[in-house]
């Protein structure tokens, strides 16, 4: 009988299906015109149909062919949203706060996604990364960003 | 002879110690810019463009060429290192560079990018000094049908940068060109998934894509495991190549350089196909084929090559066309214009000094570059002995400064948080990220290409196989394909039946 | 201690010197650096003038002003970021034929407002297009000669552009609506893969920005056939102008420098006097020349009218090609 033997290929195909799904979806007003007179929706459409063909290529695989056993991961919650948080904050931060205050507090909060992490350690971790960062971008490469921006009281605005 | 004397003129220029002086920092610069992840040569050009106005031509060129360069190197270096692609290049370099580094081999491994960059650059340089107006007599037959087939061709061949299943590769591959798709329809200027977001309009950065993918996803891959396994690299064993490294890696320079020679002429994506390509067909014809994707040195080898041999020869159309290839020449016939000088057929006539000095130069760069480079192979693989929880949060504080140095903007620093985690997702599901960004990079130009073709021909699908040399491209993309499904299709039904 | 004394010390100057400020804008403006926003990538022609000028304003006016790229959309992107910018004359920007005459009508929405706008300073220069023909595939001599030959086969001949709505591109749909002749428009990304096609011969002709079209007109690869400014090129003297043969016929690509909308009147004349003084310098008048450009340097009212007048006529062109709105 028909029976799920590569849980993860079964995922990974109903996944590259659903993008498809939503490239045709966000992509509905695009004009596709015809293999003649391409309209720009052509070649997204056209990507998204087959897309969705090899998805179920691979489900059917996934229920032909045995997967491979391998053990369950862990997942470590903490570490990945630390982890993908972080930039996200710096981009939220780095225009009012500057590039020194993000980068200290973005070093230190990020640093204990790792279980080793101590706080002095972080702490001076994150102010090495401040200074070096600002020396090494708006300095030597001056890029325009500002060391520290207008959230600052008084050293804000100033570089 | 002709030649020699315009070498002899070249080599004035080029070794005037104030041309020497400013080669070396370009060199310098660039690869310091490639090892930052994000910052490429185009953000490192671009910034330092205003320098070079208060000089001379020569040597403004020379250092940016310098940078150029460089910053290709400096790209390899964080690919094996941290699986951090800083280039589109080096994404296949990362492949088997990062698991040389995991391995304990990450010396010899950036000890092969050197080299091979040099041979390879040495070769190019060369050909450039004999043969740029008849290799860019090539670049102009590649119009749009060509480069539709080529780009086929090179799609077809992405596959092999997957070591898992084929089936799975495809969907990366299609999955990468309908993210290429995200902008600015190029035909007909409508928005294509933008949501109405300005920064979209152009489509999503590369850096952006494959730092998230790469970089910080790796951080999230290590991270996870950090309970189980001692994170990082085992402990380093040799840096330099021994006899058998240098035994296995001399058939991959040599095809590597030929390869990336050839398809670096091509202006608009020519260099980056190089190193896939080259890795492709390594992978085909190396007797260690089981080794690819787990640490082969002929996977750093033959990418590198072709890398940099492209990288040289691209300025091909450039130096004798007056017509840049791509946005880095673009910035040097920017600088060149700014410095009174605009690039046009006659450039090799109406400026010798400056055509061969910069040609003698390139050559003098890679052996900077060598030089440079060989001996910070020992700090940079003592770097890796610096304890995970350390670098980690270093490397992600570079990402997002280099994602933001893009644009100048935050909005790629939230498209590279997006990406790691499409990237982890894929990771868990056992998806190969290469193909994706071979897709996500050859994407618009082949649609471009194809559509543009279309257009040319009034509709006529026949101007496919009515050029000799597109029609070649498609039937090689043929044999390719039949290459490589007649194996995988073999072994399915073999495990089919042993179950 | 000693830090928490400074810190007190540098707060109260700050404040002090936050009261005063407001009192006497133009005079002593500018008391710090100034950003330029070129909404286009470094190293183009708008980067080019906008960091000649900004050198030139630092050296004048004693502050930095640092140029700062933010690309995107057409230069959508930047002019949004200066949009949003205060007002107070420490934020200026680049703009174009393209970002602040043509996007106008062709963008159905734009990342700011479009009846506020912006206040412009100085038109900077002025880019002359030239239009050029593959000799080998079109055996055209003159503009008369390519209208007769494209009325002859209509449809069958392409030109390329930079992208859709550029000035390059609509300088073509210039030619089709006023010549009245039926021709392909093929885009590219950027007009160095459209100019290295047209060599090749793989598309029969186009406009270019004049630079580096004119190298390929000297070395014999390509036929200049017109240039569409009013006046003759310098880089090209022989050449006609187009609008000797369709009157009025003028297609250029300007670049001009502006403030936000809101900025005090002060700042605006002040730094529109500068900049038109920097135009008027004969080393600067020789560089932009040397570029292939006509400086220009003319006062806000003026260029005011003149962006008045080229919006109006793009969105007439934009609407008689039937270019879909993005």
């Amino acid at each position: 009988m028909l029976q799920i033997r590569n849980g993860r290929d079964f995922i990974g195909g109903l996944g590259m299906i659903l993008v498809s799904l939503l490239f045709i979806w966000f992509g509905r007003d695009l004009e596709v015109g015809n293999s003649f007179q391409m309209g720009p929706g052509y070649f997204p459409t056209m990507l998204s149909l087959l897309l969705v063909a090899i998805g179920l290529i691979i489900i059917v695989q996934s229920l032909v062919v045995m997967g491979k056993d391998e053990p369950a991961e862990p997942a470590n919650w903490k570490a990945f949203g630390l982890v993908i948080l972080a930039p996200i904050f710096f981009g939220l931060a780095m225009p009012g706060l500057g590039l020194a205050p993000t980068m200290l507090a973005m070093i230190v909060a990020v640093s204990f996604a790792s279980k080793y992490a101590s706080w002095r350690r972080s702490v001076a971790l994150g102010l090495f990364m401040a200074v070096c960062s600002v020396v090494l971008f708006t300095r030597l490469l001056s890029l325009p960003v500002s060391a520290f921006a207008p959230w600052i009281p008084i050293l804000g605005g100033a570089g | 002879m002709d030649i020699f004397s315009d070498l002899w003129l070249g080599a004035t220029t080029a070794f005037q110690p104030i041309n020497l002086a400013y080669g070396f920092v370009g060199c310098l610069l660039g690869t310091a810019i490639g090892v930052l992840p994000g910052l490429g040569p185009t953000a490192t050009i671009a910034m330092l463009l205003p320098i070079t106005f208060g000089l001379q031509p020569e040597s403004a060129l020379i250092m940016l060429a310098g940078i150029f360069y460089g910053a290709q190197y400096g790209g390899s270096t964080t690919a094996i290192l941290i699986n951090l692609p800083g280039e589109s290049s080096s994404v296949v370099t990362a492949i088997d560079g990062y698991q040389m580094a995991r391995k304990g081999r990450a010396g010899p491994a950036l000890a092969t990018a050197a080299l091979g960059s040099f041979f390879a650059g040495t070769v190019a340089t060369v050909l450039l000094a004999v043969a740029a107006p008849p290799l860019a007599a090539v670049a102009l037959e590649f119009g749009p049908a060509e480069y539709f087939s080529l780009m086929i061709l090179g799609l077809v061949a992405s596959v092999a940068l997957a070591s898992g299943s084929l089936s799975k590769a495809f969907a990366m591959i299609v999955f990468g060109l309908l993210l290429g798709s995200i902008g600015t329809d190029v035909e007909s200027g409508t928005p294509r998934y933008v949501f109405d977001v300005p920064q979209l309009y152009d489509g999503l950065n590369f850096v952006a894509v494959s730092m998230g993918i790469f970089g910080i996803c790796e951080i999230l891959r290590n991270l996870e495991h950090e309970q189980e396994r001692s994170v990082g690299v085992k402990k380093v064993t040799g840096l330099m190549l021994n006899r058998d490294d240098f035994r296995r890696i001399r058939g991959p320079v040599l095809r590597g350089t030929a390869l990336g020679s050839l398809l670096g002429v091509l202006p608009g994506g020519g260099a980056m196909l190089a190193s896939f390509a080259a890795y492709a067909m390594e992978k085909r014809v190396s007797p260690n084929r089981a080794e690819f994707g787990k640490g082969a040195i002929e996977g750093v080898a033959a990418p590198e090559a072709a890398n940099n041999a492209g990288a040289q020869t691209s300025f091909i159309p450039m130096l004798t066309l007056g017509i840049p290839g791509n946005p880095v020449m673009a910035l040097m016939v920017g600088a060149m214009i700014l410095q009174g000088i605009t690039p046009g057929p006659n450039v090799i006539s109406d400026e010798p000094a400056l055509f061969w000095g910069m040609i003698v130069s390139m050559w003098s760069g890679n052996l900077m570059l060598v030089i440079l480079n060989l001996p910070l192979i020992g700090l940079w693989v003592r770097m890796l002995t610096i304890p995970y929880h350390l670098l980690f949060p270093a490397i992600i504080g570079f990402c997002c400064i280099g994602a933001y140095s893009i644009n100048n903007s935050v909005f790629d620093v939230f498209i590279m948080a997006g990406f790691s985690v499409i990237g982890f997702a894929l990771s868990k599901l056992r998806f190969e990220p290469a193909p994706l960004l071979l897709g996500f990079i050859l994407g618009p130009m082949l649609e471009e290409n194809l559509r543009r073709a279309m257009l040319i021909s009034q509709g006529d699908p026949t101007v496919f196989v009515r050029s000799p040399l597109s029609l070649a491209l498609l039937v090689a993309a043929m044999i390719v394909l039949a290459l490589v499904l007649a194996p995988s299709i073999s072994r399915k039904r073999d495990e089919a039946f042993t179950e | 201690m000693m830090l928490k004394r400074l810190f007190k010390a540098a707060a109260l100057a700050a404040s002090v010197y936050a009261a005063l400020a407001p009192t006497s804008h133009a005079d002593d403006y500018p008391s710090k650096t100034v950003t330029v926003i070129v909404p286009f990538a470094a190293g183009g022609n708008t980067d080019a003038f906008g960091r000649l000028v900004a050198e030139q304003l630092d050296k004048r006016l004693g502050q930095r002003f640092i140029v700062e790229n933010k690309p995107g959309a057409g230069g959508n992107v930047g002019l949004g970021d200066l949009a949003r910018a205060a007002p107070d004359g420490y934020t200026i920007g680049m703009g174009t034929v393209s970002s602040n005459a043509i996007n106008q009508t062709l963008f159905k929405s734009l990342p700011y407002d479009k009846e506020k706008g912006f206040a412009p300073l100085s038109l900077i220069a002025i880019l002359p297009n030239v239009l050029v023909v593959n000799s080998e595939k079109l055996p055209v001599n003159s503009v008369e000669e390519l209208i007769e030959l494209l009325k002859k086969e209509p449809g069958k001949h392409t030109y390329a552009s930079s992208g859709v709505g550029t000035s390059i591109h609509l300088a073509g749909e210039l030619l089709a609506t006023k010549a009245g002749v039926k021709i392909t428009h093929v885009p590219y990304k950027g007009s160095s893969q459209a100019i290295m096609d047209v060599v090749a011969g793989h598309i029969d002709f186009m406009f270019d920005n004049i630079p580096t079209a004119a190298q390929q007109v000297k070395a014999g690869k390509l036929r200049a056939l017109a240039v569409t400014s009013l006046d003759k090129a310098s880089l090209l003297p022989d050449v006609p102008t187009m609008d000797s043969v369709i009157p009025g016929f003028e297609a250029t690509s300007w670049h001009g420098i502006f403030a936000p909308a809101g900025t005090p009147p002060e700042i605006l004349e002040k730094l529109s006097k500068e900049v038109q003084a920097i135009l008027h310098e004969p080393e600067m008048k020789a560089k932009i020349e040397g570029m292939g450009a006509t400086p220009v340097g003319n006062t806000s009212e003026e260029f005011a009218s003149f962006i008045k007048d080229e919006t109006a006529k793009w969105a007439e062109v934009i609407k008689a090609a039937n270019i879909p709105l993005q």
